[in-house]
């Protein structure tokens, strides 16, 4: 950032500058938090990064307009993701918003989506709400939900000779939901479980030692696990180190995703049931390519940020093509059954509740050469589990289809 | 039974390396009034070089963990000479102003040294495995921080009873002036207790990898319980700090087996519970408190403003006013959230400026003003009746914290202030049916014309300007100088039948309902409520934007909030390392000009 | 005479070390009273006690026969007991008559409190109680500006102001010129017969204790050990010994 650049910052900010004319480049908004949770947006970041270049590399969208995405921190907080929102759509003019990570941070950006009548494609948050409970006609979620993962892995878990279950999830609205559709979709499954035990650890606070001693005293036949992270590090060392996991399945949620099982590294528990990202291991040729050409540019291996990074600048392009200009009202239809092709198969944007397509992909954890492997995996696309169409526009709130 | 005894034991480990972090905390405290924000930011760092030495450069466990306690103890000589010295002729929370800008910059530049990636602890040789207790398994490195609390314990008990050092320690945490009076080098006696701090922070640090996970956001969780754990045991005090630790690990300990989504109150709770029955912590002595440093903001002129004066802010009021036609919808934006700031400031201001009071928690009251806000208009009731709703609660809430709270003064009260807050907080997390818990409360979109940018900065304009209008007639009134005068003289005011407790819940119920006009005209700006209001960082921001501004003058909340809200808003729409450059422009600041953007004009006289 | 202020019995103890026990005496209506005694000997503690500040283990305070023991040092200024301090304490961050006016406003009526400037409330009662003190011309300086005598003159004129029945003055001339001390004290002497204020202070100084004390009570110990005129006092064994027996030891604090 220059001197000129930084003035010119200023002047716009204090309402001096004469609004921008409409630049060269389709413009659209990226807000996520960047300095909150660097371990997972800085990957999707170098995602959407190559995504872009690729794409303006083929000549960009709109018959020949490079595509621009502008990125903002909103730390971790609604708040400044709103200032962020409105910095971009009243400031860069951009035609679309995306992003964001924390459920919260979303659920705010959605809303604001629908008063300021601006498309928001909502790339990571997983909470259900989002396009349900308060699902409006300007968002569109790509990342599979809350409610997609955990019905993956209750319908695992149903097949495991196990009826007493103890839970541990993170205290706040992504644990709390995972749990709820947990019990509900097991328990409709398998009337003949009970759930024995639940810990509620602050999130990134968990007291590992305690905590695992008091799922251990429940005496449960298996655990299903919601912590990630710094969270999950702690757990499954205490949890191993203390002999919980002993005989014991554990089925947990996006641990197979290379940014939670990377740093796991050598003590990575063995046969989790897991959703994950075996990003090594898919052998598509359109995945091997993004995989290579991922590798060539950063030098490192993608993580699951990478992928939704890359497929939501992929999703935003094939929108803007399909609606034929950057207006509000087209990019809304366009978006509705949008189909596009990403490394890892054919996503759409469902019409009925505005949720990709994009699955997951369940398996077994397992230390491979001293490093955490997802095996046995298979991948599960987000159709076979979502709720059909009349269901899941009934979940959605009336008058805002 | 079992189960109790692996619990306690469980509990007893996670004591010990709080009690090391939360020992050098209180130890600079103790001996040099700093409450050093930076701490766990020095407890994380520890982390982190211990990890560099040993997964980089081969060094082994047990040396790394002291390699890494020195290489923190000089950090803390950097942190002491180059920017602290300078500021200990100034307010008490000067401080803790610089050391938050610390934090702000090692949350970018952590990341930049080691990586944004969680690291896994590396584990200590030797005691890897677990030992069977009972039948059941208790990984033998708990056992080992189960002793070292006690050992570390001893070992300053021997070094501050029978060294000359630890006498000289011991007689400044008691009596400044007589260890000054006894010739003691204060400066050096400063830098050598706040590298003691830091080294033990440090190994703390070092010593918990076998058990954490190293991210950069490890110092913001390390640094609140240390807090907690201190005040607790009685600032100054390390048996204190130990016993503490101890009851907030067992606390939380058997609390998650009992209530295990009271993780997020517990902390608080209980140190809530020990300071109204000991104000001074379990180990702490009233005489410990910190001499008070009035302020002294200065009257307003006996004859009025000079006409200059009035020009002046008519002349603000009108560009302002202006403003609101000709900005750009962006621009008055931000303008719209600076004003937003400014009744919160100054309310924090009015406490600890006015009345004395130094609040960690004032985003409490923000919190409340926006949640009762948004609560009443999804109730149905329309704005002007809604957002008056929010600013009621938060006014009453806050005169009833006050009258709870109006005896009590400087860090307890502090400590108070910030439970409050944090139980709010978790309240308005936990509450689901009522707040809609961490999703919060959307959909808070005023009507047409409000709806608009400019719709909504002109209201917020003028209920700032009348609320700015009211607070200055306050500070004119007797109530102004009733605060003043007891901050001055306590005693003389109280035998000069002054209404002291009166005037301080009287602001605390008016910087409540500030800080809710703010956190109401919030929610309707960015259409919903989140619990992130009531949370620390909020109440950080305050105390920034008041600090910044100069505490020591009336206008200087005006400035810091201006300053702070539109500055932050700036550089983070410029670098994504933007908490790199706000944190360096408050360290900057904070040493260029400690009296803050604002200082009065001083007509001659010592303070 | 009846008693103004008539103390019975008063004790008070740190920590089981009694610092006050049994102390009683009577002070009648414009009676100037010393309480003198060497360091330690509890007058600063009884002082506390009778101001409100501190309470004590049992016994009885009564001014004008109501019982004042147990209330707030605000709830004792209301009742008309007007006090000086050891170390001067007027308001430093105020102007001098900024300190007189905001005496007199904070007995006003709540909302007048905080609405009504205090650069509106009238001036001349306050430039009157500071020409009393000789300090009408220092009116618009900070008080923080004035001069070690001047404080402790502008301190008087503020516990006169609310017109106080009984002044407690604890250690009103420390540190002042031999010559001041005396118009120090022919003030006080004056206002004191002028409206019939009963006084009690200390002092060290034995020339002011002597020149102006209509009545001395001697505490030793934490006992009251002489109550009686002046010239009888120069003559007590008791406080001879008490004074000259034991040196005064300095207050020493452990290391």
């Amino acid at each position: 950032m220059n001197l000129r650049s930084a003035l010119a910052v200023l002047a716009a900010t204090l309402g001096l500058a004469a609004p921008a004319r409409a630049a060269e480049p389709v413009k659209i908004g990226e807000i996520n938090s960047y300095s909150r949770i660097p371990a997972f947006t800085l990957p999707y970041r170098n995602g959407w990064e190559l995504a872009v270049e690729q794409i303006n590399a083929k000549g960009g969208v709109l018959g020949g307009r490079p595509l621009a995405i502008i990125a903002r921190d909103d730390a971790g907080t609604p708040e400044q993701a709103l200032t962020a929102a409105n910095e971009l759509v009243r400031r860069e003019g951009v035609v679309m918003l995306a992003g964001t990570y924390l459920s919260n941070v979303g659920l705010a950006v959605a809303d604001y989506a629908a008063k300021r009548k601006v498309v928001f494609l909502a790339s990571e948050p997983l909470t259900d709400a989002m396009v349900w409970s308060h699902g409006n006609a300007y968002t569109f979620r790509l990342r599979p939900s809350t409610y997609v993962q955990t019905a993956i892995l209750a319908r695992e878990a149903a097949k495991l000779p196990a009826k007493r279950w103890a839970t541990i999830a993170p205290n706040y609205e992504y644990g709390q939901s995972a749990v709820d559709n947990f019990k509900k979709l097991l328990k409709a499954a398998r009337p003949d479980v009970e759930f024995v035990a639940e810990q509620w650890p602050a999130l990134f606070k968990l007291d590992a030692g305690p905590t695992v001693e008091a799922l251990e005293q429940a005496k449960p036949d298996a655990i299903f696990n919601v912590t990630f992270s710094s969270d999950l590090s702690k757990f499954v060392r205490e949890g191993t180190a203390r002999g919980l996991f002993a005989k014991r399945p554990v089925v947990s949620l996006l641990t197979g995703e290379p940014d939670y099982l990377v740093p796991l590294g050598a003590e990575t528990p063995q046969g989790w049931i897991v959703t994950g990202y075996p990003w090594d291991a898919i052998d598509t040729p359109a995945h091997t390519a993004f995989v290579s050409a991922y590798r060539a540019r950063f030098h490192e291996d993608p993580r699951m940020g990478s992928l939704v990074g890359y497929n939501m600048a992929l999703a935003a392009a094939a929108a803007l093509d399909r609606a034929g200009s950057t207006k509000t009202p087209d990019l809304m239809k366009a978006l509705a059954g949008l189909s596009f092709d990403s490394p890892t198969g054919t996503i759409t944007f469902r019409a009925a509740d505005h949720q990709s397509t994009m699955g997951a992909w369940v398996g077994k954890t397992a230390l491979v050469n001293g490093e955490g492997k997802m095996v046995d995996w298979r991948y599960v696309d987000g159709a076979e589990v979502l709720p059909d169409a009349a269901t899941a526009k009934k979940l959605r709130p009336a008058g805002k289809q | 039974m079992d189960f109790i005894l692996i619990q306690a034991l469980n509990g007893l480990a996670g004591a010990s390396s709080l009690f090391l972090v939360a020992a050098g905390l209180s130890l600079i405290f103790g001996v040099s009034r700093v409450v050093n924000f930076a701490h766990g930011t020095v407890f994380m760092v520890g982390a982190y070089v211990a990890w560099t030495l040993i997964d980089r450069l081969g060094v082994n466990f047990w040396l790394a963990a002291p390699l890494a306690a020195c290489a923190t103890a000089l950090l803390g000589a950097l942190i002491e000479v180059g920017i602290l010295r300078r500021l200990y002729a100034g307010h008490e929370l000067l401080p803790l102003l610089a050391t938050f800008g610390l934090v702000l910059v090692a949350h970018d530049v952590v990341p930049l040294v080691w990586g944004a990636q969680d690291i896994i602890g590396p584990r200590a040789p030797g005691l890897t495995g677990a030992v069977e207790i009972l039948g059941r398994r208790l990984p033998s490195y708990d056992l080992f921080l189960i002793c070292l609390g006690p050992v570390v314990l001893g070992a300053m008990w021997l070094v501050l009873n029978r060294t000359r050092f630890g006498r000289i320690v011991r007689a400044a945490t008691e009596d400044r002036e007589m260890a000054a009076a006894l010739g003691i080098r204060q400066d050096l006696l400063f830098t050598a207790v706040f590298m003691l701090g830091c080294a033990l922070a440090g190994l703390g640090g070092a010593l918990q990898l076998p058990r954490e996970t190293l991210h950069h956001s490890l110092d913001t969780q390390v640094i609140v319980s240390a807090f907690v754990v201190v005040v607790i045991g009685g600032m100054g005090s390390l048996t204190g700090a130990f016993v503490a630790a101890a009851i907030v690990a067992e606390v939380s300990a058997f609390g998650i087996v009992v209530w295990p989504q009271g993780t997020l109150a517990m902390l608080f709770l209980i140190m809530a519970a020990v300071l109204v029955v000991r104000p001074h912590g379990l180990f702490g002595r009233a005489a410990q408190q910190e001499p008070h440093r009035p302020l002294a903001l200065p009257s307003p002129p006996a004859a009025g403003y000079p006409r200059r004066a009035a020009l002046a802010a008519a002349g603000v009021a009108a560009a302002l006013l202006a403003f609101g036609f000709l900005g750009s919808p962006f621009a008055l934006d931000l303008a719209t959230q600076a004003l937003i700031a400014v009744p919160f400031a100054m309310g924090l201001h009015l406490l600890i400026g006015w009345a004395g009071a130094i609040s960690f928690g004032h985003a409490a009251f923000l919190g409340l003003g926006a949640y009762g806000a948004a609560l009443a208009f999804t109730a149905g009731l329309p704005l002007a009746p809604a957002m008056t709703a929010g600013v009621l609660l938060a006014g009453v809430a806050g005169g009833a914290f006050g009258a709870l709270v109006r005896r009590m003064r400087g860090v307890y009260l502090a400590m108070l202030t910030l439970a409050f807050s944090q139980l709010l907080f978790a309240a308005a997390f936990q509450w689901v049916g009522l707040t809609g818990g961490d999703n919060g409360i959307l959909g808070l979109w005023p009507e047409p014309p409000l709806d608009t940018p400019m719709g909504w900065y002109l209201l917020t304009l003028a209920l700032v300007a009348l609320w700015l209008a009211a607070v200055a007639r306050l500070y004119r009134a007797p109530f102004g100088f009733i605060l003043r005068a007891a901050q001055d003289a306590e005693a003389r005011a109280r035998a000069d039948a002054l209404p002291v407790d009166g005037a301080r819940v009287l602001a605390f119920a008016i910087a409540g309902a500030g800080a809710g006009l703010s956190g109401a005209l919030l929610a309707f700006l960015k259409g919903s409520a989140f619990p992130t209001l009531f949370d620390i960082p909020q109440s950080i921001d305050g105390l920034v934007m008041v600090l910044l501004g100069g505490i020591g003058h009336p206008l200087g909340p005006l400035a810091g909030a201006a300053a702070y809200s539109l500055g932050v808003a700036v550089v983070s729409t410029l670098t994504p390392h933007w908490h790199m450059v706000v944190g360096g422009v408050i360290l900057l600041l904070a040493c260029a000009a400690p009296g803050g953007l604002l200082t009065p004009k001083r007509a001659g006289g010592a303070r | 005479m009846t008693a103004h202020l008539s103390v019975r019995d008063l004790r008070k103890s740190y920590g089981g070390m009694p610092v006050l026990s049994e102390v009683g005496f009577d002070i009648p209506q414009g009676e100037i009273a010393a309480l003198i005694g060497p360091n330690g000997a509890g007058k600063s503690t009884l002082f506390s006690i009778l101001g409100g500040a501190l309470s004590a283990d049992g016994g009885s305070v009564l001014l004008d026969g109501a019982a004042i023991l147990g209330l707030a040092p605000e709830a004792v200024a209301k009742r008309g007991v007007g006090r000086t301090f050891q170390t001067s304490a007027p308001y430093r961050s105020l102007s001098v008559i900024e300190n007189l006016l905001t005496i007199a406003a904070g007995g006003a009526g709540f909302w007048a409190r905080l609405a009504r400037p205090l650069a509106a409330w009238p001036r001349q009662p306050a430039l009157a109680a500071l020409s009393e003190v000789g300090l009408a011309e220092m009116a618009d300086s900070p008080a923080r500006a004035l001069s070690y005598g001047d404080a402790k003159r502008l301190e008087l004129a503020m516990a006169l102001a609310r017109g106080p029945a009984l002044l407690l003055m604890d250690e009103p001339t420390a540190g002042m010129a031999p010559s001041e001390r005396a118009a120090f004290m022919d003030m006080v002497r004056e206002r004191s017969r002028a409206r019939g204020m009963t006084v009690l202070f200390t002092e060290h100084d034995m020339a002011t204790v002597f020149g102006f004390a209509t009545r001395i009570l001697v505490l030793d110990r934490g006992r009251l050990i002489a109550d009686d005129a002046p010239e009888a006092i120069r003559g007590d064994a008791l406080v001879r010994r008490a004074y000259l027996g034991s040196a005064p030891v300095p207050p020493t604090k452990p290391l």
